[in-house]
């Protein structure tokens, strides 16, 4: 196992699989010359070269009608939106036409497509490059979602999204870019639709993805050492397909589930899950169901402003003690 | 082939009208049988006719293309050709039928590509309405500057959808008055005449297919009906349509090919045929049964189904 940090994995993830499939090509902005604004494709020009590793004008609708014609018509490719809050440039492309080819062809045309994304907030870039949007994503049949919170994930998740058939959207946490683990030497392809239990607890069941997966765990160290609260913890990873089983399942042992959601308050992934889990394992809950969630409210960028929005590690032990002691 | 000269559309074609050059010309640039691949709205038919299209095209067998062009006519006789990926993309989005597009032109970069299909091309059609999408130009600008072998079509009908187009472009010709901004000529040719379109559209496809980048053709056309079946198409002053359906471009290619010495009883064959054909479709498809609601749940993804959990 080597130690490398999250943007590393990004890199090598796609480097694994343009060096196993000569189809994958890669395209966006200031990704080639200059290795991403996050520098999580450094290297990849270097060794796949110009045709297959291309800077791209800022032009995301162009970007993504680019790899969807090119994915219709046999390429695997791999695009970067710089920011996923961009996104919604070339949403019409992405929503209306990529999520629904294949369905209004009657699945005679695919779309094995990936787009990379830096997502969310935690990084002091203000409310139009610090959003959560994974659940516009989830919103529209046809796309498949995933939100890796650590290089192994990322690496092995990147790899999986070239690998399947259909088009999906690798949420990466902008502010995680930084962070260092172990991930697996050699190919390393994960599973998409996967929910992995990330620390197991008795008291309560703590659905998280993402960055907030991390303070999901902090809190539950916290709040298991200060308050004798023991608190599994269950990183999502994957929104579409949804690992609805292991949610089930891990909230039916605990008896209470607690949500951390990054995305603003209404209709985020979470509300979904609690609504799964109100319908099919209702008579398994103790007690009321958490959602912790960013407020209703754009994001700002002031640092005191930021920390006191998105949910922090206090905030997370502060509700779980009240809500669930 | 006047094709830079700004000229209202009715000016345009009455200056064509009855000039015909004709004459029969070498169908070598369709023939030798590139890989085309044609994003629009509208479906219409097309044969595979290589092996290597068989396995494609076989895969969207029913999901044909290329304008049904009769092997009769004077100079736009040849069947569009598709042997490795003659296809439609079914877009209903304008953005996405030029990125798309813009997307197919880049599969040549594939190494194996390169080889197969080294004069690949994608032909983007799409209407006035939007040349005024971003889109457009972001795809213009990407075709330009990576000399991508597409040809834009913009088949301007002077109506972006109730609303004359010239009321809300800030140019006189909505595409190719745009071209000078991406290095491009500005084509504009007359869209109702299907010679004049057949001979604009193989230069620069010849040229696209020679790696000389991107073109953006501007056809001048009319709408004889309204936008939708919603649409009453009242909002057109009148005597309008009447001028236009005088150059109807059947019509007008049936007086050329009557001219040519084509017999008109071979022009009511051809005639009577298409409207059998479509007569038959008409039939099956209101003898068929409404779709299987099994349909449904199916081909949202590849594995055939539509399930978003476990």
């Amino acid at each position: 196992m080597a130690e490398l940090t999250y943007r590393d994995a990004v890199a090598a993830g796609i480097a694994q699989e343009m060096a196993r499939d000569e189809r994958v090509v890669f395209l966006g902005e200031d990704v080639a010359h200059a290795g991403g604004v996050f520098k999580a494709t450094v290297g990849l020009l270097e060794r796949f070269g110009p045709k297959r590793v291309r800077d791209c004008p800022i032009s995301e609708q162009a970007i993504i009608g680019a790899a969807m014609g090119a994915a219709m018509t046999g390429l695997r490719p791999i695009a970067e939106i710089m920011f996923s809050d961009f996104l919604a440039v070339c949403w019409d492309m992405v929503a209306n036409e990529i999520a629904k080819t294949r369905y209004m062809t009657n699945g005679q045309i695919s779309l094995p497509l990936v787009i990379r994304t830096a997502n969310g907030a935690g990084s002091r870039f203000g409310a139009q490059h610090s959003q959560s949007v994974e659940n516009w994503a989830m919103a529209v049949p046809g796309l498949k979602v995933v939100a890796p919170a650590t290089p192994a994930d990322v690496k092995g998740l990147i790899a999986a999204a070239v690998r399947d058939p259909d088009p999906v959207i690798v949420f990466e946490q902008k502010s995680l870019y930084a962070m260092k683990g172990e991930v697996p030497d050699g190919e390393h392809v994960d599973e998409l639709g996967r929910a992995k239990v990330s620390r197991q607890g008795k008291d309560c069941t703590v659905v998280a993805l993402a960055l907030m997966a991390h303070r999901a765990r902090e809190a539950a160290e916290i709040l298991e050492k200060e308050h004798g609260i023991s608190a599994m913890v269950v990183d999502v990873r994957s929104l579409v397909p949804l690992d609805t089983q292991t949610i089930l399942s891990e909230v039916a042992k605990t008896g209470r589930l607690v949500t951390v959601e990054e995305n603003p308050r209404l209709c985020g992934w979470g509300a979904e899950i609690a609504s799964i889990v109100a319908d099919e394992c209702f008579w398994d809950l103790d007690g009321p169901i958490v959602r912790i969630t960013t407020p209703h409210v754009p994001l700002p960028s002031a640092d005191q402003l930021e920390d006191n929005t998105i949910p922090s590690v206090a905030r997370i032990v502060r509700e779980i003690r009240e809500k669930i002691d | 082939m006047d094709t830079k000269v700004k000229r209202s559309p009715l000016e345009t074609s009455a200056a064509r009208r009855g000039s015909s050059s004709t004459g029969c010309r070498s169908n070598s640039d369709t023939a030798r049988s590139a890989p085309t691949i044609c994003s629009c709205k509208t479906w219409s038919r097309a044969r595979p006719t290589s092996r290597s299209g068989r396995k494609r095209s076989r895969r969207l067998s029913g999901w044909r293309c290329g304008p049904t062009i009769t092997p009769s006519a004077p100079t736009a006789v040849t069947r569009i050709r598709s042997p490795a990926a003659l296809r439609w993309l079914a877009c209903f989005s304008e953005q996405a039928i030029i990125g798309a597009a813009m997307g197919a032109a880049m599969t040549g970069l594939r190494p194996i590509a390169e080889i197969m299909f080294s004069d690949f091309l994608a032909v983007c059609f799409f209407g006035d309405g939007t040349a005024n999408i971003g889109a457009f130009h972001a795809a213009l600008n990407f075709s330009a500057v990576w000399k991508l072998p597409v040809v834009f079509v913009c088949e301007n009908n002077f109506y972006m959808e109730y609303t004359p187009i010239g009321a809300v472009t800030a140019v006189e010709h909505p595409a190719a008055d745009r071209a000078g901004a991406y290095g491009l000529e500005p084509v504009l040719v007359d869209g109702n005449d299907a010679d004049e379109v057949y001979r604009t559209a193989m230069k620069y496809m010849t040229r696209a297919r020679k790696g000389g980048g991107p073109a953006l053709i501007e056809a001048t056309t009319y709408r004889h009906s309204g936008h939708s079946r919603a649409d009453p198409a009242k909002y057109r002053p009148e005597g309008e349509l009447d001028k236009w359906l005088e150059r109807d471009p059947i019509k007008v290619y049936r007086e050329r090919l009557l001219k040519f010495g084509v017999a008109e009883a071979t022009l009511k064959d051809i005639e009577s045929g298409a409207m059998r054909k479509v007569d038959e479709a008409t039939a099956i498809a209101k003898a068929s049964p409404p779709p299987s609601l099994d349909g449904i749940d199916k081909h949202v993804w590849a594995d055939g189904g539509a399930a978003w959990r476990n």
